[in-house]
């Protein structure tokens, strides 16, 4: 090995480390002082590892009652909003990959919504719900609603290679056979999609799980769990709050472990063949 | 049973391709083939008949009754696509009984049947078993199981055997045609196989451009070719084909100035393309044959017998013999005047004898 390829195995191993630092260390950090007694948190100079152990913000979190209602919020938000998003984007995407009008309007009307500021839509939104009767409402469904419109360019791309990849023969075999187009769609193209649709579902549970801005504005009092993670935060509470981010992270924590190779699979596919 | 009229259908692509103004007649328990090159319009057709593709103009009628796509049109047909188009996330019974299912058909008759429709179709696998765990001919039982469940009138088979192996095509192939025979069902059979095409039907259509070259038997396409199109795309080895001149005053026919002995037909052009099958050319001597002389330039083994490539002065010319022959010898081969097919080289049609 000569020097120059030295210096660059050098070169990447630095950047790597630096990658991985930058990612790690935050999280090292929350989960430190989620385990640090309040007065520790603060002293000066900072302590890399804390000196006292103590489970008391755990138990604060789970002590309390709105906390409770909010992951039970948060989770039924979530779940709700990735399965309108699903089918919603299950039918878009399946538009896109059977007709060239449908896609050139789809991408293009996906890709304008990806781009679009979303607090330009947040007032209008926020009254069209508060006229519908369901703002602040302490089921969510609001913003179910809401998330669940800004989740559909998501569930679209996502499932719009694996429509593409169904051959038409099938689609028109199910037609001839006696088949209806919903029927089609339902009992041939998303059975056959269902590892896209499930990686579909779990990007928009995601998506949901973590928005911070709509829920802040159209949850006020009803909340879900980042906005109450805010005002946690805002309020000094910063063993608490270190606890309830580290919570939140067990979903994606699952996802990543049990449907990773998966996830990798159907996130990539057909880009290449 | 019905008859199937297809009337002065027309349906044309950007791309220039399309079937343009054809009828035909498919009767009842008939086995017919739409056969020609790739591109002529024949999945088209097969497609329009479907219900798949609407027409630009003309109309198909089943039994009477008008209107391809239309509900009524739909449940007197079934199609087996070229790649069987099995839906893979079902079972293979689930495969076979979806047409029941979504007709709402009890349980106990469903079972009945599935079971029924797999045995005319000779399927022996499991029927718990996935398609993707069968081989092709397998499938290709699956498609058809399912196409017959229903007890459509007519079946529509779109190159379904194309993408197996040529043994199982063969097998398959006879048992198509008792299958057709047992069931008394309508086939309309596409291929670009001109052997499947002679081995499977009653009545063959051969198509060229979105337009029927010819219509009839096997034996009368093989024997009776009434274009030079028909003549080149049916038969194999394929048939050769010569200029010849004309003699002054009424005389017959010469190639390259060797006197082929043929009467030209009154009032044909000056110049007119002779075709011979090779396997009309034979090596046994005979009074009523003509004999040409050619040139063996090599031979290929058939199995059966030998192709032979020659020269006729300078003319290719192809000749299936049963004995072996050494490239380089001259050899004398003789044809039946009978057998030989005239067209005219302007129009590609048949002018005799």
């Amino acid at each position: 090995m000569n020097i120059r390829s030295r210096a660059l195995a050098a070169a990447r191993f630095a950047l790597s480390a630096f990658v991985i630092v930058a990612a790690v260390l935050p999280l090292y950090l929350l989960a430190k002082q989620s385990v640090t007694p309040e007065l520790e948190t603060f002293a000066w100079p900072p302590h890399w590892t804390p000196h006292h152990l103590t489970l008391a913000h755990f138990i604060s979190v789970f002590e309390v009652n709105e906390l409770r209602s909010a992951v039970l919020r948060s989770l039924g938000v979530a779940a709700v909003s990735a399965a309108i998003a699903t089918l919603l984007g299950a039918m878009l995407a399946h538009a896109m990959a059977r007709s060239s009008i449908a896609q050139r309007i789809g991408l293009s009307t996906v890709s304008g919504i990806r781009l679009l500021p979303m607090i330009a839509v947040a007032i209008p939104l926020g009254i069209i719900l508060a006229t519908v009767g369901i703002y602040d409402s302490p089921s969510g469904i609001g913003l179910a609603i809401v998330h669940a419109a800004i989740a559909i360019p998501t569930a679209a791309l996502t499932l719009y290679a694996a429509f593409a990849a169904i051959p038409l023969e099938i689609e028109e075999a199910a037609w001839i056979d006696g088949a209806s187009p919903i029927r089609i769609f339902l009992t041939i193209d998303l059975p056959m999609a269902r590892a896209s649709i499930a990686t579909a579902l779990i990007l928009c549970f995601i998506l949901s799980w973590d928005e911070f801005g709509f829920a802040l504005l159209v949850q006020q009092t009803n909340r879900t769990l980042p906005p109450l993670l805010y005002y946690y935060t805002v309020f000094g509470n910063v063993g608490p709050a270190s606890a309830l981010a580290l919570l939140m992270m067990i979903p994606a924590v699952c996802v990543v472990v049990a449907l990773g190779p998966a996830l990798r699979g159907t996130l990539t596919a057909g880009s290449s063949r | 049973m019905a008859d199937l009229v297809v009337r002065n259908l027309t349906r044309s692509f950007p791309s220039g391709g399309g079937v343009f103004d054809i009828s035909l007649t498919v009767q009842s328990g008939e086995f017919v083939v739409l056969l020609g090159p790739s591109g002529c319009g024949k999945t088209t057709l097969l497609r329009m008949i479907a219900g798949l593709e609407s027409p630009d103009s003309g109309e198909i009628q089943i039994g009477g009754g008008n209107g391809a796509g239309k509900a009524a049109h739909r449940e007197s047909i079934a199609m087996v696509f070229q790649n069987f188009a099995l839906y893979p996330h079902m079972t293979v019974f689930q495969n076979i009984s979806f047409p029941l299912r979504l007709r709402r058909v009890a349980r106990e008759e469903v079972e009945r049947r599935v079971r029924e429709s797999a045995a005319k179709a000779g399927l022996t696998v499991d029927l718990k078993r996935y398609p993707r765990e069968l081989s092709g001919g397998e499938r290709q039982r699956v498609a058809l199981a399912r196409a017959l469940v229903r007890e459509p009138e007519i079946i529509l088979m779109d190159e379904a055997l194309a993408s197996l192996d040529a043994q199982l095509r063969s097998s398959l192939r006879l048992e198509l045609k008792d299958f057709q025979r047992r069931t008394g069902r309508t086939f309309v059979y596409v291929t670009h196989d001109q052997v499947e095409a002679l081995a499977l039907a009653d009545r063959l259509v051969v198509m060229r451009k979105g337009r029927v070259e010819q219509v009839g038997g096997p034996q009368e396409i093989f024997d009776r070719p009434q274009s030079e199109f028909v003549a080149a795309f049916v038969g194999n080895p394929p048939m050769n084909f010569f200029v010849a001149k004309r003699a002054p005053n009424g005389g017959s026919l010469t190639v390259d100035g060797i006197d082929f002995k043929i009467r030209p037909p009154e009032r044909s052009p000056a110049e007119i393309k002779v075709g011979i099958r090779p396997n009309d050319l034979s090596m046994e001597a005979d009074e009523r044959r003509v004999a040409i002389e050619v040139v063996v330039e090599s031979v290929e083994f058939s199995g059966a017998t030998y192709v032979v490539y020659a020269k006729l002065g300078h003319t290719s010319i192809r000749a299936e013999v049963s004995r072996r022959v050494e490239a380089g010898a001259h050899l004398t081969l003789f044809f039946d005047t009978a057998r030989v097919h005239l067209f005219d080289p302007s129009t590609g049609r048949r002018v005799g004898p």
